[in-house]
Formats: C-alpha cells, structure tokens, sequence
C-alpha cells in the first residue's frame, strides 16, 4: 500500500513535470518565433521606409525638374526678365494645364516681390515675400528647394508645401523665383498608392517635423506635428533609426520605427508598427503553437499513466500472486499465525490454526486484544507476558508460554514473534506452536522412565533378593552337606579302624572308595563356599603387590611339591589396587591351575607379567602346559565347568567361576588363550594395574 | 576328673555318635549328657521337663554347643545361659560345621569362650577332640557351683 501510495505522488509529480516542461519549451519556441517575427517586422519597416523615402524623393525631384525646365525655357526667361506679365502667364497657364498636380504657381522678382501668378489674383502684386520660408530657401544657395508644409489660403483651402527654384538669365543672373504650391493630399494619394502593406503606419514628416501626411495619425485641418518628440527629433536632424516608442496617451501601446530621412529635401518617411498589431498577426502561430505544446503533454500524460496503469497491473499481480502465496502459507501452515497491533494489541488476523490451538472461531478473535489468548496468570496490564517480551527485547526469539481455548484449558506453546510494519501500522506477528502434545509425550516418556526404573529397581532388588537367597541357600547347603558327609566319613573311619578284622579287602577298598569320594566332596563344598563368600564379602581396596604375592605362591607349592621343577618367570613390581585376600584366592587358583596343568611337561615353565593390549595394561599368567581348544573357552569360567577330566587332572571346576568373579567384582575382566599341548594364557584386567618402575 | 559332666547339645545322632567315639577313642571316660536341641539343653541347666527334681547345682564342666539346633538354637541357648546367673560362667564351646564368620562373631559376642570348627576328616576330628578335652578337662580352671555361689550369695 505505501508503494502504491507514493507512487501516486511521484506520478503526480512527473505530470507536473511534464507540464513545466511543455509550457517552458512552447513558451521560448512562442517567445523566439515573436522575436524573429519582430526582427523581419523591424526589417520589413525599414525597407518600406528607405522605398518610400526614395519614391518621395524621386517625386519631388520631378516636381522639380518640371518646374526649372520651364524656369530655364528662353522664352519664360525673356518675359521674367522683362517682367512681361502676359507672357509670363500665358507660361504659367500652360505649365499648370500640362501638368495637373500644379494648381498654384507664382512669381516673385530675385528680391521676392510677387508680380505675376496663375490663376491671376492681382491684389497681392507688388507683395513682398521675402520673409516667407520658400524665399529663404531658395535664396540661399539660389537653388530649388521645398518648403515645409503651410496652410494656404488661395484657392482650395489645406495644407501644402511650397517647391521654388530659381529663373536665371542667360548670364546666370538671378532674376526671379518661380514658385508652385503643391497640395498635400497630392502627395497623399502618391504615397497611399505606394503602401504595399496597409497595416503599417506610414508618416511623412517635413524638415520641422510637421505631419505632410499619415495612415494613422490625425492631420489635416492644422499644421500638426508628430506626437512623439523623439521621432521628431531625430527625423528633423535627418537621422536613419529604428526604435522603439511609447503612445504618448497609453505608454502600453508600444510600436515599432523605422525613420529614413529623405536626402536634400530634409523630410522624413517614418513606417511603424503596433505591438499589438504583430501580436495579433501572430496569435494564430501562438495558439498553433500552445495547441501543439498541449497535445505533446497530453500524450505524454497519457503515456505515463498507461505507463502507471500497466505498472501498477502488473505490480497488483504480482503482490496479488505474492498475497495469494502468502495466505496460502498463512492459512495453511500447521502453525498458529497472529497479527496483533503493537500499540493496543488488538488481534488484527489470525488463521485457523490459531483460532483452532484454541477451540474458537476466527471471527470471533478478530478485533479481539491480545490478551484473550492467554491464561489470567499470563495477563499483565492487558497484554500477555510474551507479548510484552516479545515487543520491547526479545522479537525473533522462540519463548515458552501457554495460552488458554474457549473452555478454559491450558495449552503448552512456542512462540517466536516479529514486529512487523504494514500500512504504516507497527503490528506483531506471532508464530505459535503447540508443544502441548510434545510436553505430554516427554512426561509420559519421563513417566514410563520412572516406571521403568522402578521396575528395574524392584527387579534389581528381587534379583538382589534372589541371589541372597540363592548364595544363603549354597551356603547353608554346602553347610548343611557337612554334616552327613562327616557322618559317612567318621563312620567308613571306624569301620575301618575297628572292625579291620571283619572285612575283608574288597570291602576295604570300597570304604577307601567312599572316603576318598567324601573328600572330593568336602573340597568341592569348601570351593562352593568360597565362591559364595566373593559375592558376598565387602571388598577392602588396597594396594596389592602381585608380584609378590605369586611369588610367594609358587614357593608354597615348590615346597609341597619338592620333587617338581618349574621354571618360573615372575615380572617385579606389578601392583593393582583391590581386595588382598580375594585377589590373593584369585591368583592361586590360577597359579595352581598353571602348576597343575604343567606337571607332565618335560621343561615346564610359568610366567607371570603385563603386557599392553589396545593402551591397556594387562596382566598374563603363562604356561607350556597342556592348554585347551579354544572351541570350549566359553566354558571355562562356568561353575563345575571342567575342560579335563579328574582322573587326568582332580579338580573341582570351581576355581575358574571364582577367579572370574573376583576379578569382576574387582570391575575388571579375564579371558584366555590356549592351544591344546602348547598351554594357556590367563590375561586379566585390574583396577589401577601398574607396573613400578622400581623395581 | 571323670565326675566332670560334659554337656553336649547336638541333635544330629550321628554327631552325637561320632563325638562320643572320639572322646573314647582319646580315652575320655567323663560322663557326656546329650541334650538333642535347646529345649532340653536349659531343661537340664534348670531342672525342668525332663530333669525335673535333678540337682541344678550340679553343673557340666564345659558346653559343647551346636548352633543349628531344633526349636532353640545354639545362639539362644547360650544368650539365656549368659543371663542366667547360675550359668552364665560356665564354659561354653560352640563345635559346629559352620564356617559363616557371622556366627562367630555373634556366638563370642553372646560369651562363648571358644569355637570349634568340625573338620570332615574324621581322623582329624578326633585330634580336635583330644585338644579340647585336654584343654578344657584338665588345663582350664573353670569356677566351681560354690565359687559361682559365692559370687551369687
């Protein structure tokens, strides 16, 4: 929604842009097409005013090359000089017949006294008129001039202008002035029918700047001069300009002109132009030209909201594919989603999975606090404790809470939980999942552990019970087998003693028999006891001298059997921490079974050491005797287990089974290796077994 | 010396057969009054059931006390003996089978003066006969009925 919203503003700007953009360009390409139209104004006005002044001027010179052609005709000169009036006027009555724009013609002596004119008004004759401008004129150098414009007072009334030149005698004498008065309205008609562009103003100025005659000002009944005192100026010095002038009535009505001075005569043309008038001449150029600055931005405005359109199209497209995504994964997800506002924590949205972790609609938590979700315990001033956690340090992070269904039961639950912005709201998302049927599932795991353990205690101790009893009940067996196994020896004994005479042999070697069975019975009940008393004797830890103890072993059996010679190899300085009378038990039974098992070897020999098997120490004893096959080593440790028979080797098979649970009792562990008629080897692992370096 | 009383309380008859030959076979001749469990054994010490109206001043010289007994085992007889003031000085052997160190330390706890292990061999028993006659008839002085009076007055 904020790109959205932002991208309203920012196209709203690129229009505006557009806009400045297109009006700046129309308005310079308006501004230069005005001041190029200005300049071929300001040119064209020239141009017409350097024509017209030519035309005027070639006019006037005709005007006067008419009148010095007849000034120096021989017979005009002859009756000036002779001052013959009828000649002179039949003269002038021609001159004037010949050429229609001369109405008025006279004659002054070189003094400037009138004596003749056409037509004839006698009266003025003998006038003198020498203070008249013309006569200045002309009698300064003595040579044609135009006067300016006067208001004449013969004939039809109105403005003229004066052009005298000189009449000379054939000695080049001045001997009078002939002088013709020329109407203006002449010289209108001349320039009106010159005007190429009506719509210019045309102005013809005399050498006193007085209007001989305009398009656009008032002249006529009076000498008027040209209203704006700059023009006037530079047109009486004679100056070629262009400028720019103000209407002297309305300063904002500006015009544009060009004065080009007529040469000799001292005139002036002047054409202008009204601003106005090339504005409005160009009005058609600016609107065509604003008209086209309109539609470019017209288009591009169109083109850029198109260009929005489509955008935004395809933007909602994509956020509608991205959104669709999302309340798929929203909807769908195995976990409760939660929007809540940060500020009044408000649930915003929610999926069904939430509103299922707790057994309500989700209509019915939308627009809901927060709150509801979670047990009163949880509550602390209107939002959860996680709530509360989650927004102000602890967001991202799972925490461990509960939250409460529509009944009133407690569910365990994660929560992980991220503030998020959205339309410029500041929102929390949680993400909870249950761990309710998890925490059942382990306590139930934790409940069968501790049944099982139980279990395993009561079995434990039954076991524990039963071998008690089991080791009471050997006990008090082999105890309670004493006593008739004393009865049959004591009595085979007296039989034998005192009834000697009455037996005879063979009943004699049958008592020996039962005797002699008697004993294997006491050593078998004496073993039994022994094995019982391994399990059920307190272990004393000690250190234990093992090298010493065998040794002292093998010196024993070598004295109740001087006649055996073995060789023994004893390691110095093997110590283990344990029990010294069990393990002292342990070693001789293993010291007499090598001794044993030795005596029909021709060199018999026993070693006792350590060697180190995988990093351990291990302690060996060693014979050459007759060994067994390894396919019954399994057997060996076992109770009443026997590898030999007794008439080979006597023995009660219960000397191994002891040595074993000694050394387990000890927590370590016996094994052997053995090959039959190559001997045996006994290793076996002990508590703190080491090796003094001593000795 | 042949008027001391033994008093041996064992109810196996073997036993009591074979202890009987073997104080024969060391030429012991001093009467031996079996007594076969506890019961009888403090009978005899108090005149009662059987040995009633016997003269209880009359006491053996020594005990030969088994401990697996009938109905009152040897370590209860023994226990009542040495409560009892007119027998608590009276020597008391335990001769029995059994190797149990607990019955040991419970019967010299209880005031027995000596335990005797029974050894199978039969010839070696009557060699252990032979000490403990020797030992407890003729070396060992043991308090009279008037000593234990006169301790008891």
């Amino acid at each position: 929604m904020d790109t959205v919203f932002e991208s309203k503003k920012l196209y709203a700007v690129i229009i505006a842009f557009i806009f400045v953009a297109t009006s700046l360009i129309t308005f310079s390409v308006i501004h230069r097409h005005y001041d190029v139209e200005l300049k071929n104004r300001i040119t064209e006005n020239r141009l017409t005013a350097n024509l017209l002044s030519r035309l005027i001027y070639e006019h006037q010179m005709a005007a006067i090359g008419i009148l010095e052609s007849h000034a120096s005709h021989p017979s005009f000169v002859e009756a000036v000089q002779k001052k013959d009036f009828n000649q002179t006027l039949s003269h002038l009555k021609s001159l004037t017949k010949r050429h229609s724009e001369i109405d008025v013609l006279f004659i002054t002596d070189q003094y400037g006294t009138l004596w003749a004119d056409y037509p004839v008004d006698k009266t003025a004759y003998g006038t003198n008129l020498a203070f008249r401008d013309w006569y200045k004129g002309v009698s300064k150098n003595w040579r044609p001039y135009i006067s300016p414009i006067y208001r004449r007072i013969v004939l039809e009334k109105g403005l003229a202008v004066a052009i005298s030149v000189p009449v000379f005698d054939r000695k080049g004498t001045v001997i009078g002035i002939l002088s013709s008065g020329q109407r203006t309205s002449f010289l209108a008609t001349f320039i009106n029918e010159s005007i190429v562009d009506p719509k210019k103003n045309i102005t013809l100025l005399d050498q006193e700047g007085n209007i001989i005659f305009s398009n656009a000002l008032p002249y006529g009944e009076t000498i008027t001069k040209y209203p704006d005192v700059r023009v006037q100026e530079k047109a009486v010095t004679g100056v070629s300009i262009d400028m720019e002038i103000a209407d002297a009535r309305n300063k904002k009505k500006v015009s544009y002109v060009s004065i080009a001075p007529i040469k000799r005569i001292g005139w002036s043309v002047i054409v202008g132009l009204e601003k106005d008038t090339i504005l409005q001449s160009l009005y058609g150029h600016f609107i065509r030209f604003a008209v086209m600055g309109f539609i470019i931005f017209l288009f591009l405005t169109v083109s850029v909201l198109y260009f929005r359109r489509e955008y935004k199209y395809h933007k909602t497209k994509e956020l509608q594919a991205s959104e669709k995504k999302y309340r798929t994964l929203f909807n769908e997800s195995m976990d409760g989603i939660c929007l809540a506002d940060a500020e009044t924590g408000l649930i915003v949205d929610c999926n069904e999975a939430l509103a299922a972790l707790v057994c309500r609609e989700r209509t019915e938590l939308i627009g809901q606090p927060q709150a509801i979700l979670h047990p009163p315990q949880d509550i602390q001033e209107g939002f959860s404790t996680t709530f509360r956690q989650h927004l102000l340090n602890k967001h991202g992070q799972v925490l461990e809470t509960q939250v409460i269904t529509r009944t009133g039961d407690t569910r365990d639950v994660e929560i992980k939980a991220n503030v998020v912005v959205l339309g410029g709201r500041k929102l929390l998302q949680g993400v909870f999942h249950d761990i309710s049927e998890h925490k059942k599932a382990e306590e139930a795991k934790r409940k069968l552990n501790e049944e099982l353990e139980q279990l395993v205690r009561e079995r434990t101790m039954q076991l524990e019970a039963t071998n008690k009893e089991l080791e009471a009940f050997a006990y008090s067996i082999s105890h309670d087998l004493r006593a008739p196994i004393r009865s049959i020896e004591g009595f085979s004994q007296i039989l034998l003693e005192d009834y000697q005479d009455k037996l005879d042999d063979t009943a004699k070697s049958y008592l020996d028999r039962v005797r002699k069975a008697t004993q294997h019975m006491e050593n078998l009940i004496e073993g039994l006891q022994k094995l019982s008393l391994v399990t059920r004797s307190e272990l004393l830890y000690r250190s234990v001298d093992l090298s010493t103890m065998v040794r002292k072993i093998f010196e024993k059996l070598q004295q109740d059997n001087p006649d055996r010679t073995v060789d023994v190899i004893i390691q110095e300085g093997i110590f283990a921490s344990g029990d010294s009378s069990l393990l002292q038990d342990a070693l001789e039974n293993l010291v007499h079974n090598a001794w044993k098992f030795t005596s029909r070897e021709a060199r018999p020999r026993i070693e006792f050491g350590t060697i180190v098997k995988e990093g351990k120490t291990v302690c060996f004893i060693k014979d050459n005797g007759v060994g067994f096959d390894m396919v019954y080593a399994n057997k060996l440790f076992g109770a009443f287990q026997r590898l030999h028979s007794s008439r080979e080797f006597p023995g009660t098979g219960i000397g191994l089974a002891t040595v074993q649970r000694i050394i387990n009792r000890h927590g370590g562990r016996i094994w052997a290796e053995a090959e039959v008629e190559k001997g045996a080897t006994f290793y076996f692992t002990l508590p703190g077994l080491e090796v003094s370096r001593q000795s | 010396m042949e008027n001391k009383i033994i008093l041996l309380v064992e109810d196996n008859p073997d036993e009591v057969d074979l202890t009987i030959l073997a104080f024969s076979k060391n030429n012991i001749t001093n009467k031996i009054i079996v007594a076969k469990d506890g019961v009888e054994a403090l009978d005899y010490f108090y005149g009662r059931g059987m040995y009633a109206g016997r003269d209880i001043k009359d006491l053996p010289v020594v005990v030969l006390l088994d401990l697996k007994l009938p109905r009152i085992d040897g370590l209860e007889v023994l226990q009542e003996m040495r409560q009892h003031e007119l027998t608590k000085l009276i020597p008391v052997v335990i001769l029995t089978s059994s190797t149990e160190e607990e019955d040991m330390i419970k019967g010299y706890t209880l005031g027995a003066n000596s335990y005797v292990r029974k050894p199978i061999s039969f010839e070696r028993f009557i060699e252990v006969i032979k000490i403990l006659g020797l030992y407890w008839l003729h070396l060992n002085e043991a308090p009279s009925f008037k000593t234990g009076e006169k301790c008891f007055s």
